[in-house]
């Protein structure tokens, strides 16, 4: 297994005294899932933006398959999913906003086609492409988002809060597509507190506290511990296996 | 499922939905002029030729009741300003309407995406100017204006639910447009992300769409109806 991003001594802060992100290191291996947690406004929303390149970090390196990238570059090469997927949908139809990203990259007509065929069978949005996106339910409509981000084929595709204002089948539809995405190889960082919608099925997690990693692993019994202990709810005296009732 | 919002693009396959954006634009632009001293006749034909065809593209009006609201007490103010009569208010009313409902019209039937397509080779033969780029700056502004209604209507809910002081209009009125403001920039922060985020270029060149059946249909009917308005 290989690493596909690599983030050294990262930081960044809004002002010269209080660094939100406090010399943060850490690694994604290729084709896994990552989660990445911590409370309300530990900075991981901010985080995110960063390692996309829509926000600029103070310090640090971000390197993609141990290339150091500047924010430009990472803007291609990463793929993000906002919390709220209607801020991310900009096109009129289902097909225009798939294939703006695409078009944005100057990608021909038929790979144009090819990718969106294969998205819309893989998320199940066959039959909506007329639709106006504003009239997809919630789930539907992070799916669009995630086509959307997947048409350009990022290197990595990482997604904000994605269970969030979803009902409960959305929920599994969604762990179900990243399921199905882990298993064509795309590396995924999911940046979530429902930790135990999410918990079982990732590889690696990470804890962010007070601008830093203050843990990360594979997912075990002392981690769900110092999880509990830092207000991220997990139901009381459950385990990691326990978790895996949440099925697709 | 979201709410509808007016102003905004519904795919059909209509004969106006097929048209080139550039088509309607130019028989928009054109009718203009006869429509600023149109009389209370011509206005009142304009209308129900407008209301007709919203009936076959089936726009939904009873939805965009609330929204269309601000339109209804502008009309009224015209109507109660217009000086020179009942007839002259009449018909400042009715192309006043004229004006909404063309625009209605245009904006379900026109991707905005689709415009700058067409509009961005037409406007960068002008010297000194990305046309692109102003085609671009086009398309964004018709894609906010849902967005400037839809986060009216929250804002004005979410006020209504906590009782805002409606009885002190100047205080209401501070509250609601400040709240408007300040969302329609958060909303707009967001919405400029997702544009960067996919990796969104305002000069990038595009492909304009060619000209079909539709237009040459569409262009006889306009030129039609524009040309009855200088007769009138």
């Amino acid at each position: 297994m290989c690493t596909m991003l690599s983030v050294n001594d990262l930081t960044f802060s809004f002002s010269k005294d209080h660094l939100l992100l406090d010399h943060i290191s850490f690694t994604l291996q290729k084709g896994t899932i990552t989660l990445l947690t911590g409370a309300n406004g530990a900075g991981k929303s901010v985080l995110l933006k960063i390692i996309k390149g829509l926000m600029a970090e103070t310090g640090g390196t971000i390197a993609i398959e141990g290339r150091c990238m500047n924010r430009k570059e990472r803007m291609r090469h990463i793929g993000l999913v906002f919390q709220e997927a209607s801020t991310q949908i900009v096109a009129r139809t289902v097909e225009k906003d798939i294939r703006f990203g695409m078009e944005n990259m100057g990608i021909g007509e038929a790979e144009q086609q090819r990718r969106l065929s294969h998205l819309v069978t893989l998320l199940g949005l066959t039959g909506k492409l007329d639709q106006n996106p504003i009239t997809l339910s919630g789930g539907e409509a992070r799916k669009l988002a995630i086509a959307g981000v997947l048409a350009m084929e990022p290197d990595i595709l990482i997604m904000d809060e994605p269970f969030a204002n979803l009902d409960w089948p959305s929920v599994k539809e969604v762990i179900s597509t990243l399921l199905t995405l882990k298993a064509q190889g795309t590396t995924i960082l999911l940046v979530s507190h429902e930790v135990e919608k999410i918990l079982a099925h990732v590889d690696e997690a990470m804890l962010l506290k007070n601008g830093t990693i203050a843990t990360d692993g594979k997912p075990d019994q002392k981690m769900l511990e110092l999880f509990r202990n830092n207000d991220i709810f997990l139901p009381h005296s459950c385990t990691v296996e326990d978790l895996t009732w949440l099925k697709p | 499922m979201a709410q509808t919002m007016i102003f905004q693009y519904r795919k059909q396959d209509t004969l106006l939905g097929r048209s080139n954006p550039l088509t309607k634009l130019a028989i928009i632009i054109a009718s203009c002029i006869p429509l600023l001293h149109a009389s209370l006749s011509y206005s009142l034909f304009i209308l129900g030729t407008l209301l007709a065809i919203s009936l076959v593209l089936r726009i939904p009006f009873s939805r965009f009741a609330s929204q269309m609201f601000f339109f209804f007490v502008i009309a009224l103010l015209i109507a109660l300003t217009e000086t020179g009569g009942w007839r002259a208010s009449l018909a400042a009313t009715l192309r006043f309407l004229d004006f909404i409902l063309l625009s209605l019209v245009f904006a379900d039937t026109t991707d905005p995406d689709d415009l700058a397509r067409c509009l961005g080779p037409v406007l960068d033969v002008i010297p000194f100017i990305n046309g692109y780029a102003i085609a671009s700056t086009i398309e964004l502004t018709l894609a906010m204006i849902p967005m400037v209604f839809e986060v009216s209507g929250q804002v004005t809910d979410a006020q209504s639910a906590r009782l805002s002081p409606k009885r002190h209009p100047v205080r209401y009125l501070y509250l609601l447009t400040s709240g408007i403001f300040s969302n329609l920039l958060t909303t707009s922060d967001k919405f400029a992300d997702a544009l960067d985020a996919r990796l969104f270029d305002p000069g990038r060149k595009q492909k304009g769409l060619g000209f079909h059946g539709a237009d040459a249909i569409l262009l006889g009917a306009g030129t039609l109806a524009i040309g009855l308005g200088w007769i009138w």
